[in-house]
């Protein structure tokens, strides 16, 4: 149930006054259908708006009394909060939308995006006497011709804006922290690290060193984790709720404190043996992106059997092209109640379609780019997926694999419950997944429900 | 076994149960009253937009219902689809029929087309300054200059999102 706070709480919205008492189009007057709907509705429309980005909130808020009214007054739609600066510009404009939302939400739990990872630093163009380089890093400002760098003062700057950012989140003494209760935090940069937001997000991470009883998913995204979660102490150590924890970064599981039985979704980079998994007595959603094994083969791994494990995400190229072990992974993860399989490269289609693994999925994503590698599994592996309902593809596979899955029902080997294709068409935040140049990667850590579906029926391929 | 609907302006739509069960408050409504022939009166939906409703139902007579609690197992049904081909050609329609066809499915608890409405509702908004929000739907601007002013310096941060 909604809270709805008192109008009094909203510092200047008593001489706005409620909508009840504007002078609105319901006295007589026409009404425009779209004031005809009661506010349960507009927020269930403003509520699909903002799933994309809790930020598009903003527009809403200047349309009328009435709709400004039904955004201010609806702690829920403030309560995830999201902040994907490009520029120190939008660092300072997000920092007061962070205000805002984690006032208006009252006291409900915060989802927190904070996605540094497109957060760049265009100085001015350089002098000649510009400072001296304190990261090992330049920018080509392609408009003067002129290649500019970031100085020392620069660095600070960022880090000063990204550190009011944490502070509007976390509160002045930390007392937000309490309220946390998903953290996405994703400070890998293409191209180049920013010093000043490295420092940022480990004062950040440090602040929440108080209790964050609420906190169930925590989601890092990170050069390396050690920099920030040293073996004694450190930040996040109060972890009992957590139920949902990625780590997409260099370093070990256990430098973060958690109890692996109570871990419900692990998606992780896997460094060189399965022995780490034998921990995670209660999983049921596993992603795996291959990593460095540093030599160690699986081989001596003991089979590990998650009962519970409904959804195994794999990506198993490595990108240093390091020898691999991967080949003994789906033989050494049991997983009797698997329903989805997703399986987001060439080597991870190869690996499981070889492995004979996993035959009991109902539902099977092959998302790589590489279409040999899906043709290979499905004229030789597919038939033997008895009990497939629903199989997902790129959108520019689509043709060939109903083609594909016609000749197989010709041939009688089509899964006999196979009924829905779906094509992956964008994630939530509207970036399309197949451009017509090149596909967007699909990475490990990102769920299957973090992406936008369209449901193709394969009644049309049934053989006439 | 067919079921009477009468609409608030009076007029009568014989449907198969089937494809009226679609609506939670009717099929609620014919397991209270058990196997009658009774009709049910529908007072908060006219005759075009319950006929508008109904060729929904008849088009997905045959889907999943909502059930409120999915199986956690099935995570393949929590995922997100576009809006379908037909439902899309569906809800083509004037701002009118769509704003009360939403309110119909609402009041019939079709939660199927009630996301369809508001996602189509949600896609036209997309993207808009909240001038162009208020000449799409036309709604009327009645902030003071002062509040508008007030509003707008509290929420810097919203511009050009």
């Amino acid at each position: 149930m909604e809270y709805f706070p008192q109008c009094s709480d909203h510092e200047g919205f008593e001489s706005i006054g409620h909508p009840d008492s504007r002078g609105s189009p319901h006295n007589g007057r026409f009404v425009a259908p779209a004031d005809r709907l009661p506010e349960e509705l507009l927020v269930a429309i403003f509520k699909v708006l903002i799933e994309p980005s809790p930020t598009l909130i903003g527009p809403l808020l200047l349309v009328s009394r009435f709709w400004h009214h039904v955004a201010v007054t609806t702690p829920s739609m403030w309560s995830r909060i999201h902040s994907q600066p490009h520029s120190p510009d939008e660092v300072r404009r997000d920092t007061e939308y962070v205000r805002a939302a984690v006032k208006n939400s009252c006291n409900l739990p915060l989802d927190v995006t904070i996605d540094l990872q497109s957060l760049e630093y265009k100085p001015p163009p350089a002098k000649s006497s510009s400072k001296k380089l304190l990261t090992p890093t330049a920018d080509e400002d392609p408009e003067n011709g002129v290649t500019s760098v970031i100085d020392g003062k620069q660095e600070n700057d960022t880090e000063q804006l990204l550190s009011e950012l944490f502070g509007a989140l976390v509160g002045e003494d930390g007392e937000n922290a309490v309220r946390l209760k998903s953290i996405r935090l994703n400070n890998v940069r293409r191209g180049y690290g920013l010093i000043g937001s490295e420092n940022a997000v480990d004062r950040f991470l440090k602040g929440l060193e108080g209790p964050t009883p609420l906190l169930e998913s925590l989601s890092l995204h990170l050069y390396a984790i050690e920099y920030h979660f040293p073996r004694t102490g450190g930040p996040l150590q109060d972890l009992d709720s957590l139920k949902h924890l990625t780590l997409d970064a260099g370093g070990y599981l256990e430098f973060i404190k958690f109890k692996p039985e109570t871990i419900q979704t692990l998606s992780f980079r896997l460094w060189g043996t399965t022995r780490v998994l034998s921990r995670f007595t209660g999983l049921r959603t596993l992603s795996i992106a291959n990593w460095a094994n540093r030599g160690v083969s699986y081989e001596a791994d003991p089979e590990l059997t998650f009962p519970l494990l409904e959804c195994l995400t794999l990506r198993l190229c490595h990108p240093s092209g390091m020898i691999r072990c991967a080949g003994l992974l789906p033989h050494k993860v049991r997983a009797p109640s698997l329903t989805t399989l997703r399986l987001l490269d060439a080597e991870a289609i190869s690996i499981v379609g070889n492995a004979d693994a996993y035959h009991h999925v109902h539902t099977l994503d092959l998302l790589s780019s590489d279409l040999q590698a899906i043709r290979g599994f499905m004229k030789l592996h597919l038939y033997k997926y008895a009990a497939l309902v629903n199989l997902t593809v790129f959108p520019r596979h689509l043709d060939f694999v109903k083609d594909e899955i016609r000749a197989l029902k010709f041939q009688g080997q089509s899964p006999p419950k196979l009924n829905f294709l779906y094509t992956v068409v964008s994630d939530r935040e509207g970036v399309i997944v197949d451009q017509q140049g090149a596909i967007v990667e699909v990475p490990s850590w990102r769920s299957a429900n973090e992406y936008i579906y369209r449901q193709h029926s394969l009644s049309t391929c049934i053989i006439q | 076994m067919p079921v009477l609907l009468v609409t608030s302006d009076n007029e009568q739509f014989r449907v198969e149960k089937v494809v009226a069960q679609r609506s939670v408050l009717i099929k609620n409504m014919l397991e209270d009253v058990g196997e009658s022939d009774q009709p049910i009166p529908l007072p908060n939906v006219t005759a075009p937009v319950l006929k508008k409703v109904l060729e929904y139902c008849d088009h997905h007579q045959t889907d999943p219902l909502p059930t409120g609690d999915e199986p956690s197992a099935d995570e393949s049904r929590k995922r997100t689809t576009d809006i379908s081909e037909w439902d899309q050609k569906f809800i083509t329609v004037d701002q009118e029929m769509l704003f009360e066809i939403i309110l119909a499915a609402n009041y019939l608890d079709i939660k199927p087309l009630l996301d369809v409405g508001c996602k189509t509702v949600a896609n036209m908004i997309k993207g808009k300054s909240p001038e162009e929000i208020r000449k799409l739907f036309n709604i009327v601007n009645d902030f003071t200059p002062e509040e508008e002013a007030q509003i707008k310096k509290e929420n810097e941060w919203a511009e050009d999102r």
